[in-house]
């Protein structure tokens, strides 16, 4: 362990198809509003990290339009492109190193944008560019291949997704509300086979902000936080095999260095719930191994006796998920905030974890973080 | 800082212009990375985490960094991707020394990417920096950043045209003695002078070239530093400032965030007086007024009196403070990795590699690096033996 952070405050604007804000008053409004729950001024700051990919923001240095809006201003600020679990990373650095004792993370999504051309514009120009791959194409891809290899069938993918509406009927901030069944799923219509529209996450419009402090300014501020002991990174390869692919190696990198980090040994027992980043259903059920909450060959089962439910013994995504709301520049500090939310409504949890990656540009060369999120009293 | 973060090991290629290259991105990648490694005998799969930076908008590809693999990837090596405009090598190097003083990781590399080399009109991407209902359609490039801050500079202290061509000539003789810069020319005040008018006040020379090439560098723990170098180099303090996004708050007479910062870090560390206790400084100079700008931001002088500072001599490299002895960004600017090379230009003076370049002895370096729309960020690094 190398140390942990606290999570003091946090808000959410949205989400939705689309928002009538910009992306500076989208990230204002987050984390002044997240400041305020941390009961802190913008003055108090070390530094202010946000979460944003240029492309998604229709700017070249996006972060130039966002850094101050969210606290920056005379103050330290960077930009971490590949997630917002990765610009938690970057705050959890600069905590534990003595940089700063508070930082916000923020992230906006306000632009609207052909998300098939961004995704293919992230591959290269030669090989995977010209033959048209983009997300879709690869999440097919993956969806059939774990068919093929573990027997999971269409009615699965549909059962992860009717799961995740359920949940997020039940979230204020879900950009997706119905709680469609699986009968629903299963007629919603092939976008790319096996994948049905409802089974793919939408791209959601909002802002995330989280405020984050050292421990013992934790301590000071709040009397039973949600602490952030372990991040974990990983990237995978761009011209790998398709079965490291398969196996989500850069996400058992991840994975393996945050356990690590937070002495987890045996992720299946000691973790209670995990929120992931799966923009189509199927994503979810190899996290799950990949990540350690379901032993290997298990995840399958777990799903279908309704263990990975949110009422379930291993909620997976209790908030409803990717599928409930997808917003690709914060979408990271969003489920942050949701995976420490659980741990502030069910009191018996200890250990969530907090998966995250930039694979809405796609598979292949991609960068996955894992967090681990504990509760326990000050004293701790 | 928690731990101690060393500089163990600079990588650099030739520099070239970007029409004249013939290396792919890859290549320059995986030629900086080999040859940091090299130096401290590392392999890819010993580093812990990559930070990459660069700035997407400038790349033929949406997070570039994703298709090169370079960067260790068949090891699942993290590639930690930093993209603050122009600062984004000092914001990426100050991720590294951050996940290293944190105790995360013990060797960091940071890759300074060649962002330009794929660009057809630079100062038409640049302009979609700006802000975009307000600013972009008055046509900002970045030449007109430059052009902005020199004329209201010399407008404030009656500088003259001759002084923003000698600072040019003084980093135009310094590139010419170093075998990483792209243009080692030469040129003189006069020939900077005469070279064609871009943006007025600024002549061809005194604006930079676009470059192709790439830098790496590798950050370390004390205990790994220690073990592997034996000229590690310290980071002291390392840290940047933010300014609005809009320009129409600026007065452009100076970098008054600069000023901020530079003083926030010399209190960090004890500095008193940055002209005697500096011994070598890289400046982000992609337009030559810049250079003076800086002198007064950091201290180096009082304000206004950048150019009797540089009359004097005292920032060429036999002076009492060098400043941009590797001819700085004015004469190499191949993107984001002249934002990392000041940094990596400052580790090899104090580890006395600076080759034709070398300035005598140094303890003590600092390092700034400069961007976002019209300059809005700015970071300082304070190096030491």
């Amino acid at each position: 362990m190398v140390g942990k952070i606290g999570i003091i405050g946090y808000a959410v604007v949205g989400f939705g198809a689309d928002v009538r804000l910009a992306s500076d008053e989208l990230v204002f409004q987050a984390s002044k509003s997240a400041l305020d729950m941390a009961g802190i001024s913008r003055e108090d700051l070390g530094t202010t990290v946000i979460s944003s990919v240029d492309v998604y923001d229709g700017i070249t240095i996006s972060n130039g339009l966002t850094a101050t809006a969210g606290g920056g201003y005379e103050k330290d600020a960077t930009r971490i492109q590949g997630g917002g679990v990765g610009a938690v990373f970057s705050a959890f650095a600069s905590i534990l190193s003595h940089s700063a004792d508070f930082a916000v993370v923020a992230g906006a999504d306000a632009v609207r944008y052909d998300d098939e051309v961004v995704s293919n514009s992230s591959y290269d120009p030669f090989f995977r560019r010209p033959i048209g791959m983009f997300n879709l194409a690869g999440y097919a891809l993956v969806a059939t291949s774990l068919m093929r290899e573990t027997g999971a069938t269409e009615e699965d993918f549909a059962l992860v997704a009717a799961k995740s509406y359920k949940a997020a009927s039940m979230n204020p901030h879900a950009h997706r509300k119905t709680a469609h069944t699986l009968e629903e799923v299963m007629r919603s219509p092939y976008v790319l086979w096996p994948l049905r529209a409802l089974e793919i996450a939408p791209v959601s419009k909002g802002a995330a902000a989280l405020v984050v402090a050292s421990e013992e300014k934790t301590k000071e501020i709040s009397k039973d936080p949600v602490w952030i002991t372990a991040i974990g990174a990983g990237t995978s390869q761009y011209y790998g095999s398709w079965s490291d692919l398969m196996a989500l190696k850069g996400m058992r990198a991840a994975s393996g260095q945050a356990y690590r980090m937070a002495g987890i040994t045996d992720p299946a027992v000691e973790i209670d719930a995990a929120e992931t980043f799966a923009p189509f259903a199927p994503l979810e059920i190899l996290a799950a191994e990949a990540l350690g909450i379901c032993k290997s060959q298990q995840s399958l089962e777990m799903l279908r006796h309704g263990m990975t439910s949110f009422d379930g013994a291993k909620p997976i995504n209790p908030s409803g998920g990717t599928l409930a709301a997808n917003p690709p520049n914060c979408g990271g500090i969003l489920r942050t905030i949701q995976g420490a939310q659980y741990l502030q409504r069910n009191t018996d949890a200890r250990k969530v974890v907090v998966q995250d990656s930039d694979i809405n540009l796609g598979f292949f060369g991609e960068t996955y973080h894992v967090a681990v999120l504990e509760r326990g009293g000050t004293e701790s | 800082m928690k731990e101690k973060v060393a500089i163990i090991s600079v990588g650099n290629t030739e520099y070239t212009s970007l029409r004249r290259e013939t290396r792919s991105k890859a290549e320059l990648a995986y030629a900086a990375i080999k040859q940091a490694l090299d130096e401290v005998r590392l392999s890819i799969e010993d580093i812990e985490a990559c930070v990459f930076t660069s700035v997407d908008g400038f790349e033929g590809n949406v997070r570039p960094a994703r298709v090169l693999e370079a960067f260790g990837q068949a090891h699942n090596i993290p590639l930690i991707d930093v993209n603050t405009g122009g600062t984004a090598g000092g914001s990426g190097i100050k991720e590294a020394v951050h996940l290293v003083s944190a105790g995360i990781y013990r060797l960091v590399l940071v890759y300074g990417s060649p962002t330009f080399n794929e660009v057809v009109d630079n100062q038409q991407v640049l302009n979609t920096a700006s802000p975009p209902i307000f600013e972009k359609p008055f046509g900002l490039g970045a030449a007109h950043m430059g052009s902005l801050y020199g004329a209201r500079y010399m407008r404030e202290y009656h500088v003259t045209a001759e002084d923003f061509a000698m600072v040019a000539a003084k980093n135009h003789k310094a590139a010419a003695s170093n075998p990483y810069a792209h243009i080692r020319k030469g040129y003189t005040t006069a020939e900077v002078l005469s070279s064609p008018m871009v943006a007025w006040p600024l002549h061809l020379y005194e604006i930079c070239p676009v470059s192709s090439g790439a830098v790496a560098m590798i950050f370390a723990s004390e205990g790994a530093a220690k073990e592997l170098c034996s000229t590690p180099v310290w980071v002291k303090a390392m840290n940047s400032i933010a300014d609005t996004f809009l320009s129409g708050y600026k007065v452009y007479k100076d970098f008054e965030k600069l000023k901020i910062l530079s003083k926030r870090i010399y209190a960090e560390v004890g500095i008193k007086n940055p002209r005697g206790d500096l011994d070598v400084v890289e400046i982000f100079n992609p337009f030559g007024p810049f250079e003076l700008l800086a002198y007064e931001a950091l201290g180096l002088c009082e304000e206004g009196q950048a150019v009797k500072l540089l009359r004097e001599g005292a920032t060429q490299l036999d002076g009492d403070i060098p400043c941009n002895p590797s001819g700085g960004v004015l004469c190499t600017n191949s993107g984001i990795s002249a934002s990392v090379t000041r940094h990596a230009e400052v580790a090899l003076q104090l580890m006395g590699k600076a080759e034709g370049r070398q300035v005598k002895s140094p303890e003590v370096g600092l390092a700034h690096s400069w961007g976002g729309n019209d300059g809005q960020f700015h970071t300082v690094a304070i190096f030491s033996l």
